[in-house]
Parts: structure tokens; C-alpha cells; sequence
């Protein structure tokens, strides 16, 4: 009977796989032919797409933007969610249960609610089509992400850490960075991540606020559109490496993902 | 080491109508093991956070060694914890745990302390390892160990440190606590709910009760004086038995069922209405006529020796429960009577002991 089952979860995880993996193994596919080969169907291997995306401005660039707005967002929101969750988690003060929903309750509106007042104030202000414009508006939706992550990591905790450390003569900025941050750092990677994938796949805000400057990788993938047709192998060996940055970041937090959930969740 | 002295020790937490301990006063002598048994609500925590100094104190209300240190850090007072969970810090090993709190002492000197306590301790085998990989028992020891560390420490207070220890640890951790007390000669405030934890640790133990010390002596003291009926009753497993009865001519008097009048023993205090306390220990079932009505409801074993089993019964006498602590050999449910060492019945009006007490009653 047992046997059996667990012979049936096999099949069930291996087709669940199989779909999951289904496109990325085409894309992956597509990205190593010639538009040709792809368009009639011949068999074909080229490394010439992604040759033409390493040497060609406007796809590297694109990438290097899309890292750099997502790299400062990432610091951003971090840096100012850790001392924010730390006095959700440490003090009682007036309001603070609402704010601490009301700081979740921003999560609910959709991007799009914020597009014309951000492009109207950065315009005003001359951060249009900078990667900064990108990581600010996209902050508002991952620092309140990252102090609700950071809280849960925090609250589990105890408190007598704190205790001892007072106990122990340390001041508050030496407990807080050499003391609590290494024993919160699984709930740190989580929140990278969550910051990072939230901001690198995000592509309304990314696309309107940025020209040609600033263009991320997302953009640039939509308009590959060109008179000859589109460049369907390009194309997919962008898809590709756009995938690649969010495979490393899990790879890095990987051990702190599931050590991560389980402290902030389940325990 | 220092000697901690309370003086009215008074306490309200902002916004509280209550204060959670009024009027505390106690001495704790230089290098003694004391312990404050209380249960869960009594104020143990409060006292324990002014004494470390993580609460500020009224000023004149703590004294150590005659410095007011009610405003002083916790650093600047000298104290260390241990609390009711290991608290480690987890990106530094054992032994950098266990150094830490001597900072101000060379290298060689930190780590042969450290050692020296890791093996009293029977951690020294974990000491280049991180707390993480250590088991919960290991990882309290440790928090001990570090506590015991500090070269100029003037109190060591334990909240409860043994609640993750299995309870066949527990006995031999006390005792090794215990001896290494002894040989630092630290002055050592245990905080605890478990009236034998507190007994069999502690030189002498308080009683807190709703913010108030009701007494403070040896185990000894609690167990045949206690001063107040919550002491005699929380001290002791199970506690003291309390019926009400009446003293005239300096006899203890109690009404039996049937309109008669017992006496239970000899009571040199003034006439009036008396609730009398004896413990399990100082009764025993008997067939004699004389003593106690009661009827037995069941028996609880607790041991045996030379072949005999020992234990609890459970009895009851006019709707007031009775224990004794005896040889169980051929007791059995039904009428009996208890016989009550006459000399050791204590009484009490109005909670507390007659002779004891706030107002020297």
C-alpha cells in the first residue's frame, strides 16, 4: 500500500516537473538556433543569439540596468526594513498594530494605481528614465514586504537575547549589527529574495518610467519587434539569461529559504 | 560579590492601578544561594528585572554593598543572568560565549576560567563548537557557564534556568550548580516556581506572594514555621493541611461532625477562632479511638522500602481534603482517624502565623 502511494507521488511530482520545466527546456531550445533553423523547422546549434546580445548596447544595457535598480532596491528596502521590523517586533507604542496593517494594506493596490503620480513627480523632479526612478517606486511595494517578512523572522526571537546583550554591557547599534543580525540573517536572505524577484519581474512600473536610458531588460524584450519580423532566437536567449539572475539569488539563500520559512512560519 | 540589600522595595509598572511588589525588604549576605519561590504572577520577573537593572528601581530601594544602584545599567551593577531559555550568541562559539563576559582579562586567563567551568560543567567537549549544533541542555549550561564567568560579578540571577532540563537532569544540575557556587562563592538569586527546586538549592528561600515577600528563612524554617498559611500550603508536595477550629486555655480545638469538640494538641497563644496547619509528614492514620475523624478516599504509592509501600492518602475531613504521607500497609478506604503530632500543629489567624507576621500579631 505504501509502496504503491509513494510510487503514485513519484508519477504525480515527475509529470508536475516535466510541465514546469516544459518551457523553460524550449526556451532554452529556441535561444540556440538561428531564427532560420527556427522559422523552417531544420535542425541547427548557434551560440550567435547570445553573441548578439553580449555585444549589442541596447540588450546588455538592459540588463545592466534591470540589475542595477534591482540591486538598489533590494539595499534600500533591507536597510530601511530592518530597524522598521525591529521596533514593530521590540516596542509598544501608539497605533502601532495599525500601522504595522496598514504598512500590508499598501501591498493590496495593484502598481498600475501608482503610475500617474510617480511619472508626474519624477518627471517634476528629474529622476525620469533613471534606475533610481525604477528601485524608488518599486520600494513601495517591497518595504512593506521586507518589515512584515523581517517582523515574523524578528518576533521569533526571544527577547531575553535582547535582555542578555543589555545584561552583558553591549550598546544598542553593537547588539543590533553584531549580535541580532547574524541570528536573524536566514530571515535577511528571504527578504532579498522577495525584493529581488518582486523587482526584477515587475514590468509596468519598470517600462513607464523609464525612456531610453534607462530601459530595462523586460522593455527592451518587448519591442524586438523589427522589420524583418521578430528575432524569435534573441529573443529567447534573453528569456534565458533573464532567468539566470534569479536562479543564482535562490542558489545563494537556498539553505536560509527553507530554514528561513520554517523559523518565520511554522515555529 | 556583593551583599544585596531591598529596601521597601516598591514597584508599579506605568499605567498600572496596582503595584505589582510593595514594601519588599530583604538581605541576601554576601556568597549566599537564595531563591524566590513564587508562583507565576507573584512578581518574580518584576524583581528579578529591577534586581539585573533592566527596569529601573526607585531610588533607595536596592542596595548593593551600600551603593544605591536602582539607575545603574545592568553592566555598571555588575549582575548576570541566566534565563528560563539558553540565550546564546549564535555567530560566536562556545567558548568565545563563554569568554566574552571577561573582556577585561588577558587572553591565557580567559581561557583557562573558561575551561576550568566548561569542565565542572561537562560542556567542555562542545567548547570550539557553535551553539547551534549544541543540544538544549548543553546550550544552558553553557548560558550558566557564561554567567559564572564575569572575574569582578557581584550577583548571578538565575530566572528558572532548569525548565529545559529533562527531570532527571535536573537534580544533578542543581548539584553541580550548587558546588560551583560554593567554590566561587557567588552570591546567587534563584528564581523558581518548583518548591523543591528552591528547597534543595537554596542557603534560605522567600516567599513571594501577590508582590509581597511572606517570608524568607531556611527550607528548614518553611517546612515547620511557615509564617503564613500560603507558605505552608505552596512549600511542601503536597502542602500543609489547614482545618479551622478554636483555641481556649491554650488548646487547639476543632468541632466534629457529631457536635463533640476534639483537641488536637497544645497551642500557647490568646483564645479565638484559629485555622490549624500540620504537614502529610506529621500525621499517620490510626485505629486508637482519639484523633482526627476523617474518611479515606484513596492512596497515592510514592515509593517503597524494606519491602513496605510509602505514599499518600487522600482523606477527608468535613469537606476540608487531608493528607498524610505514611506507610501504606493496610489502609483502606473508610472511616479512620488521623493522629496529629500534637507538638508541631501550627496556627494561623488571618493567614498568618500566630507570633509572625507583619504587625506581630
Amino acid at each position: 500500500m505504501r509502496g504503491a502511494s509513494s510510487k503514485m507521488a513519484i508519477w504525480v511530482l515527475g509529470l508536475y516537473g516535466l510541465y514546469l520545466a516544459a518551457p523553460v527546456y524550449w526556451l532554452l531550445r529556441l535561444a540556440l538556433q538561428s531564427n532560420q533553423a527556427i522559422l523552417s523547422g531544420e535542425r541547427d546549434f548557434t551560440l550567435a543569439n547570445f553573441a548578439e546580445i553580449f555585444s549589442n548596447p541596447v540588450w546588455y544595457q538592459g540588463f545592466a540596468n534591470s540589475l542595477t535598480y534591482v540591486a538598489i532596491n533590494t539595499v534600500i528596502s533591507v536597510s530601511v526594513a530592518l530597524p522598521a521590523a525591529y521596533a514593530f517586533s521590540r516596542y509598544r507604542f501608539l497605533g502601532d498594530r495599525h500601522l504595522f496593517f496598514w504598512l500590508l494594506s499598501n501591498r493590496m493596490a495593484p502598481p498600475a494605481v501608482f503610475l500617474l503620480p510617480f511619472f508626474q513627480l519624477y518627471s517634476a523632479v528629474g529622476l525620469f528614465d533613471t534606475p533610481l526612478a525604477v528601485a524608488l517606486a518599486h520600494c513601495l511595494f517591497t518595504v512593506p514586504l521586507s518589515v512584515w517578512i523581517l517582523e515574523g523572522f524578528m518576533s521569533a526571537v526571544p527577547r531575553s537575547l535582547d535582555e542578555m546583550a543589555r545584561i552583558d554591557g553591549h550598546s544598542l547599534p553593537y547588539f543590533f549589527f553584531r549580535i541580532f543580525l547574524p541570528t536573524i540573517r536566514g530571515g535577511i536572505g528571504v527578504t532579498v529574495f522577495f525584493c529581488f524577484m518582486f523587482s526584477w519581474v515587475e514590468l509596468l512600473l519598470a517600462r513607464t518610467l523609464t525612456g531610453s536610458e534607462a530601459k530595462p531588460i523586460v522593455v527592451v524584450m518587448t519591442r524586438t519587434v523589427s522589420a524583418s519580423g521578430i528575432d524569435w532566437g534573441v529573443l529567447a536567449a534573453a528569456g534565458v539569461l533573464t532567468i539566470l539572475p534569479g536562479l543564482a539569488v535562490v542558489w545563494f539563500v537556498r539553505r536560509h529559504l527553507v530554514k528561513g520559512f520554517a523559523l518565520g512560519r511554522v515555529s | 560579590m556583593a551583599e544585596i540589600r531591598l529596601e521597601g522595595l516598591t514597584f508599579r509598572y506605568p499605567n498600572a492601578s496596582e503595584a505589582t511588589l510593595s514594601e519588599l525588604t530583604l538581605a541576601v549576605p554576601r556568597g549566599e544561594a537564595h531563591a524566590l519561590l513564587g508562583s507565576s504572577g507573584a512578581g518574580k520577573s518584576t524583581l528579578l528585572n529591577l534586581l539585573s537593572g533592566l527596569l529601573p528601581a526607585p531610588p533607595g530601594s536596592i542596595f548593593f554593598d551600600d551603593v544605591d544602584v536602582g539607575r545603574l545599567e545592568p553592566w555598571a551593577r555588575k549582575v548576570t543572568q541566566v534565563f528560563q531559555f539558553p540565550v546564546l550568541y549564535e555567530a560566536m562559539t562556545v567558548l568565545e560565549n563563554l569568554c566574552f563576559p571577561m573582556r577585561e582579562l588577558a587572553a591565557g586567563e580567559q581561557q583557562r576560567r573558561a575551561r576550568d567551568v566548561a569542565e565542572r560543567l561537562g560542556i567542555h567537549g562542545v567548547l570550539t563548537a557553535k551553539p547551534a549544533a549544541l543540544t538544549l541542555v548543553q546550550k544552558q549550561l553553557a548560558a550558566i557557564g557564561k554567567a559564572l564567568m564575569r572575574p569582578d560579578v557581584s550577583l548571578v540571577l538565575l530566572d528558572e534556568p532548569l525548565t529545559a532540563a529533562e527531570p532527571g537532569h535536573k537534580w544533578r544540575l542543581r548539584q553541580t550548580l550548587r558546588a560551583l557556587q560554593a567554590d566561587l562563592g557567588a552570591t546567587m538569586i534563584y528564581v523558581t516556581h518548583d518548591q523543591t527546586e528552591a528547597l534543595t538549592f537554596a542557603d534560605r528561600v522567600s516567599v513571594l506572594h501577590e508582590g509581597r515577600i511572606l517570608q524568607t528563612g531556611t527550607p528548614e524554617a518553611l517546612v515547620d514555621a511557615p509564617d503564613h498559611e500560603h507558605v505552608g500550603y505552596f512549600v511542601g508536595s503536597p502542602g500543609m493541611n489547614l482545618i479551622d477550629g478554636e483555641v481556649r486555655n491554650g488548646r487547639a480545638l476543632i468541632r466534629t461532625g457529631d457536635g463533640g469538640v476534639l483537641e488536637l494538641g497544645a497551642l500557647p497563644v490568646a483564645d479565638g477562632p484559629c485555622r490549624f496547619g500540620f504537614r502529610p509528614e506529621w500525621a499517620v492514620l490510626s485505629q486508637e479511638p482519639e484523633g482526627l475523624p476523617v474518611q479515606v478516599h484513596a492512596t497515592r504509592t510514592l515509593g517503597a522500602s524494606r519491602g513496605e509501600t510509602h505514599g499518600l492518602v487522600v482523606a477527608e475531613h468535613q469537606g476540608t481534603e487531608i493528607f498524610t504521607r505514611q506507610n501504606l500497609a493496610g489502609v483502606v478506604p473508610g472511616p479512620a482517624r488521623v493522629r496529629i503530632e500534637p507538638e508541631r500543629l501550627v496556627g494561623f489567624r488571618d493567614g498568618w502565623r500566630v507570633g509572625a507576621g507583619p504587625a506581630g500579631q
